[in-house]
């Protein structure tokens, strides 16, 4: 079933439900106090006409006027004096043709009796004058308004749910098209986007309603399927360029050394040129197949307890035999004094990998100025950062630093693969970690490594 | 070590270099234990709604960074001892009366202000409440906090501002 057709349904159903029940129920109450009225009004003729007829009073007059001037005669009203027999009892088999028996017997009984045998309605009391001769006082009339006034307010809700119905259909169309509309207008608009123009975006406004947060997801959405299919572009360009060089270089040392006879020295040179480039190529190639290992879910992994401090200063040391006097500023103020605070669990030799790589980094593009690592521990988190005042990383680039191969335009001057930083991501990834990288071009980057405690 | 709790009033901006001040106090009093109170100058709103459904809480989230509360951690992990507590409090008035009133319910031991610090406030809704606080009955102590041009220029109310390197 189409959601249009889906929307109209259930709110004709809902307001046709709810219609119904409430005519329903004006209808029933409407009805039940029409007949208690009638009732209360044969009553009141009763005792009215009791005064007239029983009583020898001056008061005769009056309740005549009333009776005459006020009281307008009931379709098929009459009024029944029965005189009870000793003024207590009384032979209900004498009445018993004219009125029910049950009748009769409540008003002796209660005092006063009501009674509706087809449709007309009988109300009786019990009445003793004062010369203590005691009367049933019956009246009897059609209850005409019923009839009418009934029937009309049932012809009038019918015809108002009949009106109701074409008027909610109506209405239930114009709702479900103002509120399928924009989807269909997105779904339209989606269908246009595809990989060969996955920079399209869907129309937004300022509304920030829900079909307009559905558009600002869906463009959200988008900026990841294109930044995803940009790094794979990215990926097999950069791969390719960076195999193919040191390829390319063996090649042509191969075949400049097979163009004519050389003698031993310039062959042993020329291989010497060759090992030099493969060992590059085997370099970037066991690069990549440590960053896909890296990739997997790390269970193969041999995970123990360190102490971050310690490997910060192992890394250190290690950098140190790289690269001569390299300068860092430890920064370790905020050491806590717990030292249980320090600890993680990981792969020691994973985790000095990613800490080594985002020094060296620093340290490389930051051309000799000093580069501080520094440690903090929330309550959760083991916090590494690592701040250079280095070239940083141009903005526009910044999305592309985990794509492996991937190197900013402003490193050209700087030797490196751009396997490091998606390296050091997956290891983070791989212990439950988070790595932030915040960058201004020319003016420096941080690094953040949040790792969870033990 | 003396293990009077002392609870401490502290104007801030809840930028992370403002937490420095904390660092300054527990490092000037190592035998002291601190309960501190960071007070931040809010403009209530006049419309009856906002009046109507205002929540402290909601307000101190919106304020408040995860850099921010990073640094806290930070600070509460490096001095466990000495670093009872931290709470925060949003004060709506300047009004001397108020002011005096909300001191004198807090029992504060010591206010202490902020010289020479940069503060960065949004002004549609924060204000400095460092004046107002001056003139109280509870002793006040004014501590320089002061940075060099680099940290103010580079500083981006990041966790690492907390380090000043």
């Amino acid at each position: 079933m189409k959601l249009n057709n889906k929307v109209v349904y259930i709110l004709i159903s809902v307001f046709i439900s709810y219609t119904l029940l409430f005519s329903g129920f004006i209808y029933y109450s409407i009805s039940k106090y029409d007949y208690t009225d009638f009732f209360k009004r044969l009553e009141i003729r009763a005792v009215i006409n009791a005064k007239i007829y029983l009583e020898n009073t001056s008061d005769f007059d009056n309740f005549n006027d009333v009776n005459l001037n006020f009281l307008e005669d009931l379709p098929s009203q009459s009024v029944h004096f029965i005189p009870m027999q000793n003024g207590k009892s009384f032979s209900l088999d004498s009445v018993s043709k004219k009125f029910p028996k049950e009748f009769i017997s409540d008003i002796i009984e209660k005092g006063n009796g009501q009674v509706n045998v087809d449709n007309t309605l009988m109300a009786g009391i019990e009445y003793t004058n004062k010369r203590n001769e005691s009367y049933l006082v019956i009246v009897t009339a059609e209850n005409y308004f019923h009839g009418h006034h009934i029937a009309y307010l049932g012809n009038l809700l019918t015809t108002a749910i009949l009106y109701s119905v074409f008027l909610i259909f109506l209405i239930s169309l114009l709702v479900s098209r103002t509120l399928i509309h924009p989807v269909n207008n997105i779904i339209q608009e989606v269908e246009k986007i595809g990989t060969k123009n996955l920079h399209l975006r869907l129309k937004t406004t300022k509304t920030n309603d829900t079909i307009d947060q559905l558009s600002k997801t869906f463009n959200r959405m988008l900026n990841r399927l294109e930044t995803s299919f940009e790094s794979q572009k990215n990926f097999i360009s950069n791969a390719s360029h960076e195999l193919n060089t040191p390829l390319a270089s063996i090649i042509g040392e191969a075949e400049l050394a097979l163009s004519r006879p050389r003698d031993i020295e310039e062959y042993k040179s020329a291989l010497h040129r060759i090992l030099i480039e493969a060992e590059k190529l085997e370099k970037k190639t066991s690069a990549l197949l440590q960053l896909a290992q890296t990739g997997f879910n790390g269970k193969s992994q041999k995970f123990t307890e360190i102490r971050i401090d310690q490997l910060i200063l192992d890394v250190q040391a290690t950098v140190s035999k790289v690269i001569a006097n390299p300068k860092i500023n430890l920064d370790f103020s905020l050491l806590p004094d717990n030292p249980e605070k320090l600890i993680v669990h990981g792969n020691e030799q994973l985790l000095h990998l990613a800490i080594y790589n985002i020094l060296i980094n620093a340290l490389k593009y930051s051309d000799g100025k000093l580069v501080h690592i520094a440690l903090g521990v929330s309550l959760s988190n083991i916090f590494i950062i690592v701040k250079d005042a280095g070239i940083g990383i141009p903005e526009k680039e910044i999305k592309y630093i985990y794509d492996p191969y991937f190197r900013a335009s402003n490193t050209t001057n700087y030797k490196g693969y751009g396997i490091g930083l998606p390296l050091t991501r997956n290891i983070v990834i791989m212990h439950h970690g988070e790595l932030i990288v915040s960058s201004e071009q020319d003016k420096g980057t941080v690094v953040q490594i949040n790792l969870p405690i033990n | 070590m003396n293990n009077q709790v002392l609870k401490i009033l502290l104007p801030t901006d809840f930028s992370v270099l403002s937490l420095h001040a904390i660092k300054q106090i527990i490092n000037n009093n190592p035998t002291k234990v601190f309960e501190f109170t960071l007070a931040h100058g809010y403009h209530l709103s006049d419309s009856l709604t906002t009046l109507l459904f205002h929540s402290k809480h909601k307000i101190l989230q919106k304020l408040i960074s995860e850099d921010f509360n990073n640094a806290t951690e930070f600070l509460k992990s490096k001095y466990e001892k000495q670093f009872k507590s931290i709470s925060y409090e949003l004060l709506t008035s300047r009004n001397k009366s108020y002011i005096q009133n909300y001191l004198k319910n807090r029992n504060f031991d010591h206010i202490y202000l902020l010289n020479g610090f940069d503060w960065k406030f949004n002004l549609n809704i924060s204000y400095d409440i460092s004046e107002a606080l001056t003139n109280s009955h509870i002793p006040t102590s004014i501590i320089d906090l002061q940075f060099t041009e680099e940290h103010q220029l580079y500083a981006n109310n990041n966790v690492v501002d907390i380090f000043l390197i």
